[in-house]
């Protein structure tokens, strides 16, 4: 590695207490994001992508949540070890974070203006205080917010769901952040919104060149959105590879079927959509042997009995398989 | 452009709208109002000194300020001017004139008659409108700056009350954990102490003026400001407006002034009015058992207690206290009604 990862994960794995003891959530995770690429982290609800991103805010819940093991690096300090003032720099200033739900993420009783100057109150000393009215109304105008003078003065009832999650990146980016992690920040949006911020985010990202950590169970975003792709299945990588690798030729059963999953134009109409049979298990009873076995078309005794590892299968590429290449 | 990022809440406007409308809320509301500014300057309604003496062609003023001798009148007395007399003498002499205020007697001044034992009864002659107490002190008087000494007292108490429990709550909801459960257990124990015990004792003790009455109460008073704050406070923490706070930075205490207690304030507000009539009332309550302020002090409580045990004699002192601590009671509690509908959610929404 050349050293200019923004942000470096090796191995983290995190725990939950829960009444049946702690339970391990995310297992041995790791991957890495250079500045100005986009990183995907896909996979089916529940199976931790998440609780990997809270973690790199040290937002798990406390005090049931934490990090067991690993290492969580940004621009080489290691963020699990920074003291609490550090952190308060570190979130929303140097990393920040879109939610999945614009509806809630916006405090109700401020306006949208007031909650974007906090974020330059916070992070922005450079900016006095009588300049950060304007400088809310250029983030506002960044973000393509509709008639962003009256918008400011709105309070998060008054502005539909586009609007509050533009207002959410708003908030995401005043701090001027040197990686976004974005957590399903369109699942609730119409389809027409969200290509309008996605496309946002990666123009954003252009002129800063920040990276961005996208977390989505839609295959469709990834493809338009990512350069890399890593794929979570039940608290475990089952693949990593660059985009393009991924969608022509994906190893993992699992990755074989999101994507087969994924409705597409040319398809024949009427017929039903494939889709992976079964559920991720509970993370109470994740087998010890691959945890994708029992819902896996080519699984064999072998794949039962014992525990694959993610291994380098190409160039660029990981797999946690038995079979990968082999189906 | 104006500065419309941070105007008024509209939701909050919508509130005082409709408190507004609700008439015997706002009313009471506008009229307590009045009463409270209009006591902060008593002094100029109700007081034994003049509010302006003109002799031989100089203006004085001595209302507010230091006491002056009756020397300064070509009074033959070194100590205050008493300028009720002092009027009669200068409207004898022609030396000048004196305006006195509506009602020329000071709340501690006992006003004798020669011949007749004090209480007496309400004259529009003399100006005592409501009579005189059993030792010949103004009733007006007493009512007045009692009433003031009161509603004083009891927005200190409130407002600074609210302010520990709100901060204290807050820190028990949002941080949780052992520090919930250990402030809980503490303000369980504390709430058990008998605070009746606890006001004999100490005004036994040190013979309590406002200030160490004031700091009594607030001792007593905060823990139950607790409750609904620490609830109200655990319900906003879980939702994910903190958590976006928390990632974009912001500090513990931060979240907790900026984002969590504009959230909780409304149920703070609703219970304010009701939290000040109940201060009233056991400030008033102390001064009738006699464990309240120091007497002199002007206070209800002395009042009714005088009222009761001379109730055949003179009923006017009775009369008059339990009609004024009921007028401003009642208006409170429709001004506490007023702003409990006004905040309800549920005035909002009809479904047909």
């Amino acid at each position: 590695m050349d050293g200019k990862e923004l942000l470096k994960v090796e191995g983290i794995s995190v725990s939950f207490d829960t009444d049946l003891g702690p339970i391990e959530v995310v297992d041995d995770v790791s991957f890495e994001i250079k500045p100005g690429r986009t990183l995907a982290l896909v996979g089916e609800s529940g199976c931790g992508k998440s609780v990997t991103a809270s973690s790199i805010m040290r937002l798990l819940p406390h005090p049931h949540g934490r990090v067991t093991r690993g290492r969580i690096s940004f621009e080489g300090e290691s963020v699990l070890d920074l003291p609490v003032e550090e952190m308060y720099r570190l979130r929303g200033g140097k990393i920040s974070m879109i939610f999945q739900e614009p509806m809630t993420a916006l405090n109700p009783v401020h306006t949208a203006g007031a909650q974007i100057a906090e974020v330059l109150d916070l992070h922005r000393a450079d900016i006095a205080k009588k300049a950060r009215e304007p400088e809310v109304l250029e983030m506002l105008k960044a973000v393509e917010m509709p008639s962003p003078e009256s918008r400011m003065g709105n309070y998060p009832f008054q502005l539909s769901g586009g609007m509050r999650q533009r207002v959410m990146i708003a908030m995401a980016l005043a701090g001027h952040p040197r990686l976004l992690i974005a957590d399903e920040p369109t699942t609730a949006l119409d389809v027409t919104v969200q290509a309008q911020i996605l496309a946002l985010i990666r123009d954003l990202q252009k002129k800063n060149g920040m990276g961005v950590l996208y977390i989505t169970h839609d295959m469709g975003v990834v493809a338009e959105i990512s350069d890399d792709v890593v794929v979570m299945y039940a608290g475990q990588i089952v693949e990593t590879g660059a985009v393009l690798d991924v969608f022509k030729n994906p190893i993992h059963p699992y990755t074989k079927g999101l994507i087969r999953s994924m409705p597409l134009l040319d398809s024949v109409p009427k017929t039903e959509l494939p889709t992976i049979h079964g559920q991720v298990p509970s993370p109470h009873n994740y087998p010890a042997t691959c945890r994708f076995a029992n819902r896996c078309p080519h699984a064999d005794e072998s794949c039962r009995a014992n525990t694959p590892a993610l291994e380098d299968f190409s160039p660029g590429r990981k797999v946690r398989c038995f079979k990968a290449g082999r189906v | 452009m104006k500065k419309p990022m941070f105007t008024l809440d509209p939701l909050t406007r919508k509130r005082i709208d409709r408190f507004k409308q609700i008439k015997r809320g706002y009313w009471s509301w506008r009229a307590l109002l009045v009463l409270v500014i209009l006591s902060l300057f008593s002094e100029l309604f109700i007081n034994s000194r003049a509010i302006v003496v003109s002799y031989e062609g100089k203006l004085y003023f001595p209302t507010y300020g230091a006491v002056i001798p009756g020397t300064t009148f070509g009074l033959d007395y070194q100590y205050e001017t008493n300028y009720r007399e002092l009027s009669k003498t200068l409207k004898a002499n022609g030396k000048g004139w004196v305006l006195m205020p509506l009602v020329p007697y000071s709340a501690y001044e006992q006003d004798f008659k020669e011949g007749v034992y004090p209480p007496y009864a309400p004259s529009l002659v003399s100006r005592h409108f409501l009579g005189t107490d059993s030792i010949g002190r103004d009733i007006v008087a007493r009512l007045v700056y009692g009433f003031r000494i009161a509603i004083l007292f009891s927005l200190a108490y409130v407002f600074i009350t609210f302010f520990i429990g709100t901060v204290i709550g807050c820190l028990m909801g949002y941080w949780g954990g052992w520090f919930d459960t250990i402030f809980q257990r503490i303000i369980e124990i504390w709430e058990q102490v008998p605070f009746l015990y606890v006001v004999m004792i100490v005004g036994s003790i040190y013979k309590p003026n406002f200030a160490i009455f004031l700091l009594i109460f607030i001792i007593f008073g905060w823990s139950s400001r607790t409750w609904r704050v620490r609830a109200m406070t655990y319900r906003e923490r879980e939702r994910d407006y903190i958590l976006a706070a928390k990632a974009m930075g912001a500090s513990t205490w931060r979240i907790i002034s900026v984002h969590i207690v504009p959230n909780v304030l409304v149920v703070i507000v609703t219970m304010l009015p009701f939290a000040i009539s109940g201060a009233i009332s056991s400030l008033t309550a102390l001064d009738y058992l006699g464990f309240g302020l120091r007497p002199p002090t002007p206070s209800w409580g002395e009042l009714i207690s005088q009222g009761i045990s001379a109730y055949k004699t003179a009923p006017w002192i009775l009369t008059s206290v339990v009609s004024a601590m009921t007028v401003i009671l009642v208006m409170i509690a429709f001004i506490g009604e007023g702003l409990r509908d006004a905040f309800d959610p549920k005035k909002f929404t009809v479904y047909k």
